[in-house]
């Protein structure tokens, strides 16, 4: 199925969870996810099944050091 | 148990008399350890007007009660004096293993007043202290000093805090290197030692220090392992370093690149990240005293860059890569260690000689000037021709060792523009227009721009389950944000929250990777139950966040003894003009938002709002009326 995934349209296999998205695309730190605007609880990462035509932010946090 | 007296050893360089001190536990907790001791120490004596190369400035080296306890993250050694490179009170830490043993040694500070008559070193085995003669030492680079000590001494069994010739000619951003290859890197140091004629601090090893709850402190020390296990930030920095993030931060447009007229590096960003050096350079992974994340960097290049020398960090490879557009990790590691060997803090030398690339592509400086050194950005062969005339105050390498600010008032025309620091500290390579509370903590923090001296924005754009918000809500700070760039009174209260957080990591000498408000492997709650574990002191996040607004008070406070305002409180002009290429085309720091943050920013610190300084009530409510 295809979402948008950081303004790209990407295909991803149906029932891809969000977290299996993180890892796929690997962004291995700390991240922010949006889905339609809205932001997901962390707690939620592991569970969410991405549906089609989702339009997904992921953001990584960029720290100091 | 009682908190603990300090153990001082007091140093006249001009005399060569030794004195050892005690200082009351009662005043230690005021200041516990590190910055807040260091600045406590210096200003007994310190006589206003003094100049930072004078014989007269004062400076110290301190760990903390908590130094040397078995647990990660718990290395760091701080130096205090005043800074030759800004002029204010100045500051710098370092990890490595020396802090550790300087305290197992039973000492928490080391006092040094006076110039020797000639040069020397200070030796430290328990109570025997003896000043020993450096003149066959003076001249050579870290490595060969290093290994002449311990020939000297018999045997490896000490750690050596030096300073390389850059200190010794007082190359103003000169540094104090440990271990060959970990720095105090800011503030100029290096150069303070050098003035004083002392050229290095030996420290013999010892054995570790008892907790004192055993159990309850072994646990929380076992826990590192579970804990870098979940946390992907931290586990990320031991595998890639420090230097991990690079090319993410060129991808949102926000790698400082060209001496920051762009944050774009499209042409050599993918090349010097730290995934780059994981995979072709990296030789070992190092580490820090008990510390399990092993982030330090150790790279080799064979007939190029020798492994003692370490490895580049994150602000290594942007200061000599993007911001002098070097596409190289051979030559970022080349410069690193001549950096490592000369003793120069890598952020400033990097940025000056970005400056100085800018000045020759604008007719400022020629290559008459520069004895023949193509300065042109990316000139790679450019760069450790002139690291090494910096280090030797030779040439064009005598304007550039006074760092961008003053180099630019020496050159005239329109230099200035392209110093990019903040009382004359060259910036860190994080961009204000990403991060507008760092740039607040840039511009108002008193020894200059320092990216380790606050939390950064992106943190708040985590979701408030996360271990970050959860963290940050436990010092007061509960808003999140769906980006990075704005800036209200609750990012101002953020940025001087944190900060108070990591100046208390500063104090009692924690690395802040592993100790801190957000990501870190270690949060607030834990700090207080290492003091508590540690060495019995039953504390609280009040108390700590306190001694964390006393030290930025006192260095403050120092400040405006010498006359600084909040007119020396400036952004360089550049942050407020467009970037040029890539994703961030056109992007500015508000400078209208930034001035209104700054104005809220010293209403919250109880500072005047005219110049900028704390105010009596302010120095009274932090029990610093002694000061008055």
């Amino acid at each position: 199925m295809k979402i948008i995934l950081n303004n790209n349209i990407v295909v991803i296999p149906n029932g891809f969870t969000v977290r299996q998205l993180i890892e796929h695309i690997g962004y291995l730190k700390s991240v922010a996810v949006l889905i339609n605007g809205k932001q997901l609880l962390s707690a939620q990462y592991k569970e969410y099944q991405l549906k089609e035509n989702d339009n997904v932010r992921i953001i990584r946090i960029l720290g100091g050091g | 148990m009682d908190f603990p007296d300090a153990k001082i050893l007091e140093i006249d360089l001009t005399s060569g008399s030794i004195l050892k001190k005690t200082l009351s536990s009662e005043i230690y907790r005021l200041y516990p350890g590190g910055s807040a001791l260091g600045l406590y120490l210096m200003m007994q004596d310190y006589i206003p007007g003094t100049d930072a190369l004078d014989p007269g400035n004062i400076l110290v080296f301190s760990v903390s009660p908590l130094t040397g306890l078995p647990i990660s993250g718990i290395s760091r050694i701080n130096v205090t004096a005043r800074s030759p490179l800004t002029g204010t009170a100045g500051d710098s830490q370092s990890g490595g293993f020396i802090g550790s043993y300087l305290k197992m040694n039973g000492w928490d500070a080391v006092v040094f007043k006076g110039k020797s008559p000639i040069p020397v070193y200070l030796l430290i085995d328990g109570d025997h202290i003896e000043l020993k003669s450096a003149t066959h030492l003076w001249g050579n680079v870290t490595g060969e000093v290093e290994t002449m000590i311990h020939q000297e001494l018999g045997n490896s069994n000490f750690e050596v805090a030096q300073i390389g010739p850059a200190g010794e000619n007082l190359v103003r951003f000169a540094c104090i290197i440990n271990k060959c290859s970990r720095a105090n890197g800011r503030n100029g140091m290096g150069a303070v030692m050098g003035s004083k004629n002392l050229k290095a601090v030996v420290v013999a090893k010892r054995k570790g220090m008892e907790p004192y709850d055993s159990e309850k402190f072994t646990e929380l020390s076992k826990s590192v392992k579970s804990r870098l296990e979940e946390n992907t930030t931290v586990a990320g920095l031991g595998q890639f370093g420090t230097d991990g993030d690079l090319e993410g931060i060129n991808d949102v447009g926000f790698l400082p690149t060209r001496n920051w007229t762009s944050g774009h590096y499209p042409e050599g960003a993918s090349n010097i990240t730290g995934t780059k050096m994981y995979e072709t350079i990296l030789k070992n992974r190092d580490t820090c005293f008990s510390c399990a994340v092993r982030c330090k960097r150790v790279v080799e290049v064979p007939n190029m860059v020798d492994p003692l020398y370490g490895g580049p960090e994150y602000e290594t490879a942007a200061a000599f890569g993007s911001y002098c557009e070097i596409p190289s990790l051979e030559y970022i590691s080349l410069a690193n260690q001549l950096c490592n060997m000369y003793g120069l803090d890598t952020i400033s030398c990097g940025a000056t000689i970005a400056f100085a690339m800018e000045c020759y592509e604008n007719g400022i400086i020629d290559e008459e000037t520069t004895e023949g050194i193509k300065l042109q950005f990316g000139n790679v062969e450019a760069i450790p021709a002139i690291i090494k005339k910096i280090a030797e105050r030779e040439g064009i390498g005598n304007i550039l060792a006074e760092g961008s600010y003053r180099a630019a008032q020496k050159l005239g025309k329109d230099a200035i523009r392209m110093s990019i620091s903040v009382k004359g500290q060259e910036l860190p390579a994080h961009m204000p227009q990403f991060k507008p509370a760092v740039g607040l903590i840039y511009a108002v923090n008193p020894f200059g721009a320092d990216h380790q001296s606050s939390e950064h924005d992106p943190f708040l754009m985590m979701p408030p389950d996360s271990r970050e918000r959860i963290r940050l809500a436990k010092i007061g700070i509960s808003k999140g944000y769906m980006d990075t760039t704005t800036m209200d009174d609750d990012k101002v209260r953020f940025a001087f929250e944190s900060q108070k957080f990591f100046s208390i990591l500063d104090t009692l000498c924690l690395c802040q990777f592993v100790w801190g408000p957000a990501w870190e492997l270690y949060g607030p709650d834990d700090i207080v139950n290492l003091c508590k574990y540690g060495i019995g002191w039953e504390t609280s996040i009040y108390e700590l966040m306190q001694i964390g607004e006393r030290r930025i008070n006192m260095m403050r406070y120092f400040n405006a003894i010498e006359g600084y305002t909040k007119s020396d409180d400036v952004l360089p002009e550049r942050i407020f003009h467009p970037l040029r290429g890539g994703p961030t085309d056109g992007v500015i720091l508000d400078r209208e938002s930034h001035e209104q943050s700054k104005e809220f920013y010293y209403e919250l610190a109880g500072w005047d709002k005219d110049n900028g300084n704390p105010t009596e009530s302010t120095m009274r409510k932090l029990s610093l009326h002694w000061l008055l």
